[in-house]
């Protein structure tokens, strides 16, 4: 579990976001929603270490800030919104997933390469591998890269809009394949703009509005609490009766 | 073996008997008085006249070694700045590293003119100091790869001049002025050898280690943070490594300029190679075009010898401009 207590991020020293208190637990998906510019994006890079935090961000009870890189990248995958159009070929860029995994030598040994097969099927590019992420649509550099992430095989993730580039079909595909990795016990957070999808797909729900989070709340939860909804993201949920997720958008 | 590890190992497949002709080549022509068939019997062991061995062991053997460290420092040199900074234009030349070894060499010579090794020190400081110049100019003029080069030419001007100030004022500070300006091998002798050897040898082995580290700058450098790189530092690291290579080159050979842009860019068009392969290719192909350069423009000429340095820029600038002119045309200047 990541325990974060009085978290406090942002450039140049000036804040950007605050948390007080917010629990990742294995086995959950946790939904990170907000306006732009709320400050999503900026509390999964401080939990990376790409900008430093003060406050508490506690791993098994050892504090995120105080681990190395690497140390840090054994447990914490972590994948930024925008994503670099590289020449190199699909499986290569899977198997950097293994960069934190492999000895000084950093030479690929055979738990590496069955790590990073079992990513690209999870993600349907194995049969991919050899061509170049440069030649690839949005979604499909998209889930290269989320290749290289489930390469990483660390007990969290973290997901700057995973599902943000992709066709509708395969934002399901993705979503799915979340929610299998969660039930499988690991501890994802993702940020996103779709609220109905977040609805359906996480555990939890967190809403940064101007950089302070509200307390994580249950997804089934969510709709009934129309006016905080209202408030800080200008729309509500209402029942959908049928269709793809159980709620749809409402005024 | 497979095809793409075939593909893979074409470089060194064709690299390595092309670097045992050139070697040989090199070792075997000269203008000294005496026959290649004669350096020959000395190479094989077969005897041969006093003369034809102190020409060996003492001229031919430490210029072919110089031309073999100085190919391999400056293009591995190269590839390490380029990929640092993702900029195919990045070089130790272009981006005044050169020029600072060359000008604390020059300043060390005048200080201390009986103590060689301290040069090597200077030089590292020189190129140093350029690195950091470059880098503070390139941070407050916005770190585009354009500001960056043109940093570099800058820092380059302002050290050359002040280098050719000190030759000016102190001819006595270097033997050869245009060989040094130019970049040439010739008047190598044994014992200035080791040191930068030593050098060069630390410097690409830190270069073999940080590989791996430095394939992940490609992603991004959020996303290479979160694989557990510490990109800031790595950098630091990978351009540090580039700084000591180019000025263990410029010890022995001068300011010789454009093998650490050729050879590398001829590499890095392909996606395939790791960076550990194409440093293994920069030691081949770096040491073949300064044999090469080296031969050719000693033996050309002949009785006459020019710089090496003058060839590798004939060569090196038309390859300058079709790299501007390549990028110019996918426009990618402003990233």
């Amino acid at each position: 579990m990541i325990e974060l207590k009085d978290f406090r991020a942002g450039y140049m020293g000036a804040e950007k976001i605050r948390i007080d208190d917010l629990k990742i637990e294995h086995g959950h998906i946790l939904g990170l929603l907000g306006r732009n510019g709320s400050g999503k994006s900026t509390f999964l890079k401080a939990l990376v270490g790409i900008i430093p935090h003060e406050g508490r961000a506690i791993l098994d009870g050892i504090e995120i800030s105080a681990m190395t890189h690497r140390e840090r990248a054994r447990q914490i995958a972590y994948l930024p919104q925008q994503l670099s159009t590289v020449s190199m070929s699909v499986g290569t860029l899977a198997a950097h997933g293994r960069f934190a995994r492999m000895s000084f030598s950093k030479v690929m040994g055979e738990k590496d390469r069955e790590a990073v097969r079992h990513a690209l099927e999870l993600t349907d590019l194995w049969a991919e591998r050899h061509r170049s992420v440069a030649e690839l649509s949005g979604g499909e550099r998209q889930r290269a890269y989320l290749a290289m992430v489930l390469a990483q095989e660390t007990e969290y993730l973290l997901l700057d809009e995973p599902a943000a580039s992709l066709d509708i079909s395969h934002q399901i595909e993705i979503m799915e394949l979340l929610k299998q990795l969660s039930s499988d016990g690991r501890g994802i957070v993702i940020t996103s703009h779709d609220l109905p999808q977040s609805a359906a797909y996480c555990d939890r729900i967190c809403v940064i509005d101007r950089g302070r989070t509200t307390a994580a709340i249950p997804a089934a939860e969510l709709a009934g609490k129309t006016n905080f909804l209202r408030e800080t993201l200008g729309v509500t949920l209402t029942p959908a009766g049928k269709g793809l997720y159980p709620y749809v958008l409402d005024r | 073996m497979s095809w793409n590890s075939l593909q893979n190992n074409k470089i060194m497949i064709t690299g390595i008997p092309v670097l045992a002709a050139c070697i040989l080549l090199s070792l075997l022509s000269g203008n000294d008085a005496v026959t290649s068939a004669e350096l020959l019997r000395v190479l094989t062991g077969a005897g041969g006249s006093r003369t034809t061995q102190i020409i060996l062991y003492q001229i031919r053997i430490p210029r072919t070694a110089a031309c073999l460290l100085c190919g391999s420092s400056l293009s591995v040199a190269g590839l390490l700045l380029q990929e640092a900074l993702s900029n195919p234009l990045a070089s130790p030349g272009i981006m005044g590293i050169n020029s600072g070894a060359g000008l604390f060499v020059l300043l060390s010579g005048i200080c201390f003119p009986h103590v060689y090794s301290v040069r090597n020190a200077a030089a590292f400081a020189g190129a140093l100091l350029s690195a950091i110049l470059v880098f503070l100019i390139a941070r407050k003029a916005g770190m585009s790869k354009s500001v960056i080069i043109l940093a570099g030419v800058a820092v380059s001007s302002l050290m050359t001049a002040a280098s050719n100030t000190i030759i000016t004022l102190h001819p006595e500070s270097v033997s050869d002025k245009v060989g040094f300006s130019m970049g040439s091998l010739a008047g190598i002798d044994l014992q200035r050898l080791p040191l930068p050897a030593l050098l060069i040898f630390v410097g690409i082995a830190a270069a073999f280690f940080l590989g791996p580290g430095i394939e992940l700058f490609a992603i991004g450098d959020e996303a290479a943070q979160g694989l557990g790189l510490a990109v800031a530092r790595h950098r630091k690291l990978t351009v540090g490594c580039a700084v000591l290579l180019a000025s263990a080159a410029v010890c022995l050979c001068g300011l010789l300029g454009f093998v650490g842009l050729i050879v590398p860019n001829i590499l890095r068009l392909s996606d395939q190679l790791t960076v550990r392969r194409k440093i293994l290719g920069c030691i081949v192909w770096g040491s073949n075009l300064v044999l090469v350069c080296d031969t050719l423009m000693r033996t050309l000429f002949y009785p006459y010898e020019l710089p090496a340095g003058l060839l590798l820029s004939l060569i090196g600038t038309p390859f300058f401009i079709l790299i501007l002119m390549r990028r110019g045309i996918r426009g990618k200047w402003h990233d």
